[in-house]
Parts: C-alpha cells; sequence; structure tokens
C-alpha cells in the first residue's frame, strides 16, 4: 500500500502540487488523466522519491519512503520515464538487464538472463534482443525500456512482497494493438500485490483497464475513485473544457466516450 | 570474424596479449637496442637467481632507466584512459577527455607552483613529505579545476554540454596562464622543466614513481570498477540511476574524485599527455561495446599498450634525442577527435544517438 498525506511542491513561485493526499492499494491497477501540466509527472516524481516534496509525507506500506535505503527500493519501485535518449548506443539486452542491476553484483547469473530473456518475450521484443538500442523505433524503444521495469520487478517463487510499478506514458509511441496488449499486460500483474500508478492521456483506456482513476487539475485532485463516478460528463468538461458523449460499447457494455 | 562477436573475455585476453607484446618491444627498442638474450639475462641477475657478467653499462641503463619507464608508460597509460571512461560516462558526453574538463591543466598549474615556489619551502623538499608534496598539490588543483568546471556546467540542472566546453576552456585558459606566470617568474632550469612537462615526458621515470603510481592506478581502477553498473545507469539519466538504488549525488563526487586521482599522479610524475583518454574509449566503443564494465578493464589494457607504443617512438625518432610524448600522442588523437566530430556531425543528421 502506497499512502502520501499533504503533499505541496512548489519551484519558486509556481505551485506544481497543492495539497494532495492520497492511497494507492495493491491490486488496484490506478491511472492518472489530466490535461497538460495539471501535474501528473510531477505527483509521480514526489511518490518515486526523485523529488522531495516541501511538505507532507510519503509512506510504502509503514516505511516512509526517504527512511528506505536506495538499493532496498530499487527491488520493490520500478518507474519508466518518459522517452529516453542514450548518449552512447547500448545493445537491447544490455538496456534490459539494467534492471536486474539490484539483484547481481558484477556480472548477470544466468537466472538474471533468463528473466530478461522473458520480459523482452513478454512485449514481443525477444527478437530484437542483439539489435542496437539506437536502430529501433520509437515504440520499440518503449517496449524495451518497458522490459526493463518489468526485469527489475520480476518475482521470484516465494517472493510474495508488494512492488510498486510507476508508469509515465508508457503507450504514447505504441500501435493500438501493442496499446492494449501492454495494458493486457500491466492489468494482469496487478493483480500479483502490485501498486500500479499510470500516466495515460487516452479515457476510454482508462475506463476499459483501470480499477480507479485519478483525475487532476492545477495541481490538484479532481476526482479518486471508479472510474465511472470519477470521468463524468460534468467532470471532464470541467477539466478538459470539452463537451463529452458517453456511448454503450455494444459488446461489453462498457462506457464508451466520443468527443 | 568480426571483431564485436568477441566475447569480453576473449577481448581481454587479445589485449593483454597486445600489451604485453607492447611491453617486449619497447623494452628491446631504444637509443640502444637489446636482444632478448641480453633482456633474460638481466632479468634473472636482477631478481638474483643468475650471475652471468653482462656489459655493466646494458645492466644498469635497462634495470635502472628502461624497465621503470616503460612500467610506468604502461601503468599512465591504463590510469589516463580508464579516466576518460569515467569523465564521458559522468558528463553523458563521448568527447569529453581529462584535457577537456580542466582537469590536466589544474594537475598541471599545481605542479608548476611546486616547482616554482616548491624550493623556497624548506621543509617540503627535505623531510618524506616531499616526494607526496607534488601529485598531492597536482591532485588538489586538478580537483578543484574539474569540479569547477562540472557545476559550472550542472548548473541548470543537467550537464549543458556547450556550457561545459566553454567553462573547460575558461579554466583551461585560466590554469595555463598561472603556469605561464609561474614560468616567467622562474629561474631558467625551473622554467624548461616546466615546459617539458607540460608536453609530457617519461624520460624522468625512475622506480620511486612506479612504485607510486602503480598501486594508485590499480587500486582506482578496481575501484572505477565498482561505478561501472551505476555508470551505465546513467546513460539512461540521472533519474534512473536513482530509480535503480544509487546515490546519484554521492556517484558524481566519488567519480570526480576517482578521477582526478587517477589523472593527477600520472600528470604529477610525467606532465601532460592530452587525447589517450579521449582515443582509447572511442576505438573500444566502436570496436565492441559502450557498457562500462567492458571499457573499464580493455581501456586500461589498450591505454597501457598505445601509451608505451608512442613513448618508444618517442624514444626512437630522434634518437639519441627524445621527443616529447605529448607531441606524438596530440598528432595521433586531434585527426582521431576531428574524426569523431564529423561522424558525431553526421548522426546529428540522422537523428542520432549523441544529442
Amino acid at each position: 500500500m502506497l499512502r502520501a498525506e499533504h503533499l505541496s511542491f512548489r519551484i519558486g513561485q509556481q505551485t506544481l502540487i497543492d495539497d494532495v493526499s492520497l492511497t494507492l492499494l495493491p491490486g488496484e491497477f490506478t491511472m492518472v488523466l489530466g490535461p497538460n501540466g495539471a501535474g501528473k509527472s510531477t505527483l509521480l516524481k514526489l511518490l518515486t522519491g526523485t523529488e522531495t516534496p516541501q511538505t507532507g509525507q510519503i509512506w510504502y506500506g509503514d516505511q516512509p519512503l526517504n527512511a528506505i535505503p536506495l538499493p532496498t527500493l530499487a527491488r520493490q519501485k520500478a518507474v519508466l520515464s518518459q522517452l529516453l535518449s542514450l548518449p552512447f548506443d547500448l545493445n537491447v539486452t544490455d538496456v534490459v538487464m539494467m534492471g536486474r542491476y539490484p539483484y547481481f553484483d558484477l556480472n548477470p547469473t544466468p537466472l538474471d538472463k533468463q528473466i530478461a530473456d522473458d520480459c523482452l518475450d513478454s512485449v514481443g521484443m525477444l527478437g530484437f534482443k542483439n539489435r542496437a538500442f539506437a536502430s529501433l523505433s520509437g515504440g520499440e524503444k518503449q517496449k524495451v525500456h518497458l522490459a526493463r521495469v518489468l526485469a527489475q520487478l520480476h518475482r521470484q517463487p516465494g517472493d510474495e512482497a508488494t512492488k510498486y510499478l510507476f508508469l509515465d506514458e508508457p503507450i504514447s509511441a505504441l500501435d493500438i494493438h501493442y496499446q492494449h496488449q501492454i495494458l493486457g499486460l500491466v492489468s494482469e500483474l496487478a493483480t500479483h500485490n502490485m501498486v500500479i500508478f499510470v500516466i495515460v492521456h487516452d479515457i476510454n483506456l482508462a475506463l476499459q483497464y483501470a480499477k480507479t482513476v485519478i483525475l487532476m487539475d492545477q495541481g490538484r485532485l479532481v476526482g479518486m475513485g471508479h472510474p465511472n463516478a470519477v470521468l463524468t460528463e460534468s467532470a471532464i468538461e470541467s477539466v478538459f473544457q470539452l463537451k463529452p458523449y458517453f456511448m454503450t460499447h455494444p459488446e461489453t457494455g462498457r462506457r464508451v466516450m466520443i468527443v | 570474424m568480426k571483431l564485436s562477436s568477441l566475447t569480453p573475455g576473449n577481448w581481454y585476453g587479445l589485449l593483454a596479449l597486445l600489451l604485453l607484446i607492447c611491453i617486449v618491444a619497447a623494452l628491446r627498442i631504444g637509443a640502444v637496442d637489446l636482444t632478448f638474450a641480453d633482456i633474460n639475462q638481466i632479468l634473472l641477475n636482477g631478481v638474483g637467481l643468475s650471475n652471468v657478467p653482462v656489459d655493466p653499462i646494458s645492466q644498469g641503463l635497462f634495470l635502472q632507466i628502461r624497465l621503470p619507464r616503460v612500467l610506468l608508460c604502461a601503468t599512465v597509460g591504463a590510469g589516463l584512459s580508464v579516466s576518460g571512461v569515467l569523465m564521458q560516462a559522468l558528463f553523458r558526453n563521448p568527447i569529453v577527455e581529462p584535457g577537456l574538463v580542466g582537469t590536466s591543466a589544474g594537475a598541471a598549474f599545481g605542479a608548476a607552483i611546486v616547482f616554482v615556489l616548491g624550493k623556497n619551502i624548506n621543509w617540503a623538499f627535505t623531510d618524506a613529505l616531499g616526494l607526496f608534496l607534488l601529485p598531492c598539490v597536482a591532485f588538489v588543483f586538478a580537483f578543484g579545476a574539474t569540479l569547477l568546471v562540472y557545476r559550472i556546467a550542472a548548473m541548470s540542472g543537467k550537464v549543458n554540454v556547450a556550457t561545459m566546453i566553454l567553462a573547460g576552456i575558461a579554466i583551461n585558459a585560466l590554469a595555463t596562464g598561472g603556469t605561464g606566470f609561474l614560468s616567467y617568474i622562474a629561474r631558467d632550469p625551473q622554467a624548461r622543466s616546466i615546459t617539458f612537462w607540460n608536453l609530457g615526458t617519461f624520460s624522468g621515470a625512475d622506480w620511486m614513481q612506479f612504485w607510486l603510481v602503480l598501486p594508485v592506478t590499480i587500486g582506482g581502477i578496481l575501484l572505477a570498477l565498482r561505478f561501472t553498473k551505476a555508470l551505465n545507469v546513467l546513460i539512461l539519466g540521472e533519474d534512473e540511476v536513482r530509480h535503480l538504488g544509487y546515490n546519484i549525488d554521492r556517484l558524481k563526487i566519488q567519480v570526480l574524485l576517482l578521477n582526478t586521482l587517477l589523472v593527477a599522479v600520472g600528470t604529477a610524475m610525467v606532465g601532460v599527455i592530452s587525447f589517450v583518454g579521449l582515443v582509447v574509449p572511442h576505438l573500444l566503443r566502436l570496436s565492441k561495446t559502450s557498457d562500462n564494465r567492458f571499457l573499464v578493464i580493455a581501456s586500461a589494457l589498450l591505454g597501457g599498450s598505445l601509451l608505451t607504443l608512442a613513448d618508444t617512438v618517442a624514444r626512437r625518432l630522434v634518437a639519441p634525442a627524445e621527443f616529447p610524448i605529448g607531441v606524438i600522442t596530440a598528432f595521433v588523437g586531434a585527426p582521431v577527435f576531428i574524426w569523431l566530430l564529423v561522424r558525431n556531425a553526421r548522426s546529428f543528421q540522422r537523428g542520432g544517438f549523441y544529442a
């Protein structure tokens, strides 16, 4: 369980996060929505410890975040930031293997290699394992980075600890086939005692996959809860300044938004 | 068989062999060429296993001058190359080398101070500290210069390459100016030693220097290996270093300290040798991988080989006189550097990865 109490974060005079409190439970796929500049990425940075809030406290389970040693934290929590550029070229395998760094000393064990391969396979990139990372397309790079964070949180049999996965727009460069494959994969992970916090822009994906939705605007939480309860016509209209229409999916009966 | 398909283990084996060949060649070739039989006999005599009389001049030349010089050369080459790997990883930029970010110029300035003013400090050369004074002062100045360049470049939160190069130029100019001023006020022999030393020379090499540089370099390389995983993650970005369990601020300062130690101890002994730290890691990046675990070990071996080779050329080219080794490394290094820049520019146009 991840708990944040009264987080506020300012840079100069600008308040980026304004008194945000929330609780994220394992097993609940949480998606974060909001317009550009709403503070979604900043909130992710605060919750992962990349930035320190001026006020407020964050708890991972019953431990305050800043009291957990970084190497311990690296085995519990993984973060996928927005597209990263590499100043030096590496192999795809080298990049994925970084996810295993918290587990081995200088050289990977056969088990680490196996896990890296499995994770590449689960995002459909095993065939690219010996390719140069720089030669991949944007979407392929995104999938390799996803494999890296999956490798970082990979469970050994008997490991029942709560894990925390943060993804900042993980599917922005993917085609719709892979968007659904990756989100399916992540929601499957959520059921294994994992707290999952994903920033997305597509409201329909949130309606389809999220158990919990956080709607943000101007550094504040506008709503948090079940997608149907949060993503209402009036909430979306006030946050995105756009009038939505909802329809019912002909097969599943789920709500679908059109503009 | 392609070079890139060899395993790191094979690479280390081949490079170690190359280093051995370079050292043996360097031991044979020089102002006075020795035969293998001579070298063999002198070595056996030297360690006291036999006592066959050899030409005493050859024996003295070999044991007191050439052997420590060649070994020092290999050690300094290894240290400078590993330092290049560390700097490029830390600055997240492939064109960084110790000479570019002020480390070498700072060390040179510190050493010039000791050369010119040290003689006026009585205690400095009379007691045991005298031997360590030069490397210590060189280290302090090298670290100060590098830290300053790094702080200026990273002022906006992330390292800005243009600012870094400009700050490097400014700090280099400052240190060079200081060195120039010192050689201006120096008496003639001191000034001459500063000049020689700015171009780098192994002509003063002795066992004392070697035994001082060797443990620092070996310790430094072993320490560097401990940072290689974190430096690999730094290729992804500073936030990722933290997410994978390393303290980024501590990492930066530790790597900067380690790098300065490697450069300063070598520079204090043999002067400024440019471009080794730039060229060696790049040759390896191009032929195998940018994985820092590989680069550290392989650069140490290749750097030792190349500098030993360069020093052999320096000794042989105008024998019995001697060429400053810095001239040779610059003549070879500068064209390679330019080639890298051109290649960079091309990969920029392709939307390349050096941005």
